[in-house]
């Protein structure tokens, strides 16, 4: 792992050539993804925006190497990525850790199938770096149900970096969490990535997660036979600040862009598909006596 | 106030829930509710219980079999006192045999003045239990002899007067042969109510004999009180005299020093000797050396008692739990783990769950058998006679078994579970695994089996409550020694206290399952990282 050839920036590091996932029998194919191209350079941040059900995940599936395309290849520095491995890090929309383990050992996992020549000590102290880097030091011996969900995920974030990956797979990781603890993640996940400069995908159905901090924007067209369309670039200065960037004429401009391109997107998918409206019974409801603002039953809700 | 939280949590861990309105109201808090929880955990099921006593001291007596009454609570608990007592009594007498000088001739003086003083006891027991039965003839004969009188009475009127009826009858009978038809239809319709009264007479005798018989049939307490009394005695005595002769004449050390002093004797005489047979005395010393190495090691043959059948019992149930469990456990994870596996075990598995007990153990013992034709020289049978505390259990073709037929019938729900827990691993945990490119052991030990575990030992938990259940039976059919063997003496037995143990058993068999099944759901707990296990 450690021999990688310097790679030419301007070429692809990641890469989707021509991929089409189906299953079914061959006469009678359905293609989740159809002729889906992706070309992702070296240290970017791209993020791949979509509804849910088009593909996103198997998207990820695809580029972290956990299934394999049905036509086309998936590359990564130039080599078909034929099966998952540890230089592709995923972090999973459920986090997906493992409930039994504390959260120091939940990373050791890790560590030490990737780094299996570590010492005890270096071993330990690349944890506990991962697990400073994203503030989790105090809940270090706490088991996953212990921690609220934005720590749950900050863990998987932790586990994913200390594999040191070269190409970071996010499949919406954050869409689980209140917004709050998703604006903290994000703006983390954005500091560390300022630091180490990865290659990142991150899958997201979140506008304004996307612009503030994707490099390029590709929306995923509606599934079946989803496809990659067209990127939006997304020209920002970084470091992005959320509090300004609101005010931001570039900011507004390309959010009304790619809302209006989602919104359109959906409404060409609704028409295509067989228009079966099913007249529904009329359900009115019935006339109760309305409550009074001063009930107290209600004011105690 | 952390201690507190431990106690709580540890009788959470345990099951207990019953103890932590205790000791939330023994902390002060929330009273008003801890006082409703205790009602709702512990006053109420006492009182379903002394419900459930008491309603069978009022219904047992009034069945009559043929080992006597069905025993109620209070003769229930004193055959418990009684099995005991034979076990004590046996304990006894084992370890008085090993004993030897100072310690003996103490001992033997304490049981020679007991027996003194059992005397003089026995001796006020039996005029109790006299004065008792002359008490209870003087109530016996104001209860039944006037029901007796009452019956005598009636019967000899009814008779009587049916007597009368028919010498009538005859008479009138004898006159109609020239009579007209109705004067006939009239002495038929005659004979009708005559025969009416003969029946109304015959009910009210049949009411008054069973009230003459019930009667006769009350026990009075006092002579059973006095009667079980005196058998307690009786048995203390009879324990008593063989045991004096264990401590006396028949203890080791004498034996011993008997057959020393007669070997010194052989050997002056046979070194000594200008005539006899030098051929008779040289054999006999040869004879007695031989007698005094067995002696010197010898031991009291202490029968089987009751104690020592249950602890064989546990023996024997763990044996074929752990014997399941190496089976089941294994099996059940490939079945999760590969598809084809499960396939080819389903068939199996549904021929063979529903296969009773009592089936698989005549087949298996005679299969042990042919493993074992000779079980006194058997290597492995003789392996365990070098084990501490096993070799006390005596290790047979009959205890494997029963421990197979366990293991055949409890294997089931471990390998199920094991299965179920196994193939229900996350497939996002997969995933994480392939990122990481886990080997196979590694996936195995790191992943499935952790995410497999709490459902392991819930099927573990069922299969030791089913090995529990179906050793008493395999215990009952195999006559190897245990709990079964017991209830199986007992029933053979067929006395009325006999009878009362078998029921002292019903309450030991459920104890000890309970025991166990708490065991499990602790561990069970313990190795669940999130949900709460269910307790019931």
């Amino acid at each position: 792992m450690s021999t990688i050839t310097p790679f030419p920036t301007s070429a692809p590091f990641l890469a989707l050539n021509d991929v089409s996932v189906g299953f079914g029998p061959e006469n009678k194919r359905v293609n989740v993804l159809e002729n889906t191209n992706l070309e992702v350079k070296e240290n970017e941040f791209v993020s791949i925006i979509g509804f849910s059900g088009s593909g996103k995940s198997t998207l990820v599936s695809l580029l972290a190497g956990l299934q394999r395309p049905t036509t086309g290849t998936v590359t990564m520095a130039g080599e078909i990525v034929t099966r998952p491995g540890p230089r592709r890090g995923v972090m999973f929309q459920s986090y997906s850790l493992l409930p039994w383990l504390s959260v120091y050992r939940n990373i050791e996992l890790a560590v030490k199938q990737v780094f299996p020549k570590k010492s005890k000590v270096e071993l330990r102290e690349h944890i506990e770096h991962y697990i400073e880097m994203v503030h989790l030091t105090p809940a270090r011996d706490k088991k996953p149900h212990e921690l609220s969900g934005g720590m749950r995920q900050r863990v998987s974030l932790a586990r994913t970096l200390s594999m040191q990956p070269e190409v970071l797979l996010l499949d919406e990781p954050l869409s689980a969490l209140d917004a709050l603890n998703r604006a903290v993640l994000q703006d983390e996940i954005l500091q560390i990535w300022e630091q180490q400069k990865k290659t990142v995908v991150l899958i997201t159905n979140d506008v304004d997660e996307a612009i503030l901090m994707a490099d390029r924007i590709i929306p995923l067209t509606m599934g079946p036979r989803a496809n990659l369309d067209t990127a939006f670039p997304v020209g920002l200065e970084r470091p992005r600040d959320r509090r300004t960037l609101t005010e931001n004429p570039e900011y507004k401009f390309l959010k009304t862009e790619i809302t209006s391109y989602l919104v359109g997107m959906n409404r060409t998918a609704n028409e295509s598909r067989d228009s079966r409206i099913v007249t529904m019974p009329e359900v009115s409801p019935r006339d109760f006596n309305p409550v009074s603002k001063n009930d107290r039953s209600v004011r105690s809700r | 106030m952390s201690a507190k939280y431990t106690i709580l949590k540890g009788i959470d861990i345990a099951g207990l829930n019953f103890l932590s309105p205790v000791v939330r109201l023994a902390t002060g808090e929330e009273p008003a509710k801890q006082m409703k929880e205790i009602g709702r955990l512990i006053v109420i099921p006492t009182l379903a219980f002394l419900a459930f006593f008491w309603l069978w001291a009022v219904v047992a007596p009034k069945h009559r079999t043929k080992s006597g009454e069905v025993p109620t609570p209070s003769v229930v608990w004193d055959a418990r006192a009684g099995i005991w007592r034979f076990h004590n009594y046996e304990t006894a007498k084992q370890d008085g045999f090993l004993l030897q000088g100072k310690e003996r001739e103490t001992e033997l003086a304490r049981a020679t003045a007991r027996i003194a003083e059992v005397g003089m006891l026995e001796k006020i027991a039996r005029e109790q239990l006299t004065a008792a039965r002359e008490a209870s003839t003087v109530k016996f004969d104001t209860t039944v002899a006037p029901a007796k009188n009452a019956y005598d009475t009636l019967r000899e009127i009814s008779r009587e007067s049916r007597k009368g009826r028919t010498a009538a009858l005859k008479a009138e009978a004898a006159t109609l042969n020239t009579a007209t038809e109705e004067a006939r239809l009239a002495f038929l319709q005659k004979l009708r109510d005559t025969e009416a009264r003969t029946e109304i007479d015959k009910l009210e005798l049949a009411k008054l004999k069973d009230r003459y018989e019930e009667a006769q049939e009350i026990t009075f307490p006092e002579v059973k009180d006095a009667t079980r009394a005196n058998t307690v005695l009786a048995e203390e005595k009879q324990f008593l005299v063989k045991y004096i002769d264990m401590l006396g004449k028949d203890s080791r050390e004498l034996k011993l020093a008997a057959a020393k002093t007669k070997l010194k004797e052989t050997r002056t005489s046979f070194l000594t000797a200008t005539e006899g047979d030098l051929y008779r005395l040289g054999s006999g010393i040869i004879k007695n050396e031989k007698f005094i190495k067995t002696t010197a090691s010898s031991k009291y043959a202490k029968p089987w008692t009751l104690p020592k059948q249950i602890v064989r019992s546990l023996l024997c149930v763990f044996a074929g739990f752990l014997l399941a469990s190496a089976i089941a456990i294994p099996i059940g994870i490939l079945c999760g783990l590969s598809a084809t596996f499960m396939a080819a075990m389903t068939p199996f598995i549904a021929l063979f769950k529903p296969v009773s007990p009592l089936v698989w153990l005549p087949i298996i013992m005679i299969i042990i058998g042919g493993f074992m034709p000779d079980p006194e020289n058997n290597a492995f049978l003789m392996f365990f006679d070098k084990v501490p505390f096993i070799k006390n259990y005596k290790i047979d073709p009959m205890f494997l078994s029963s421990a197979v037929t366990v293991a055949l019938c409890s294997l089931w729900a471990t390998l199920v579970n094991t299965a179920l827990g196994v193939g229900a691993v996350d497939k996002d945990h997969m995933n994480v695994a392939r990122v990481l490119r886990l080997g196979f052991w590694s996936r195995l030990f790191k992943i499935v089996i952790p995410t497999a575990l709490p459902l392991i030992f819930a099927g573990l938990r069922i299969s030791l409550g089913v090995g529990w259940m179906v050793l008493v039976a395999a215990e009952i059919l195999s006559t190897s020694e245990g709990i079964g063997k017991f209830v199986n003496d007992m029933y053979t037995n067929g006395s009325s206290e006999s009878f009362a143990q078998m029921f002292v058993v019903v309450f030991i068999v459920g104890i000890i399952g309970m025991l166990l099944d708490r065991i499990m759901v602790v561990f069970q707990r313990l190795v669940s990282f999130d949900s709460a296990v269910p307790a019931g």
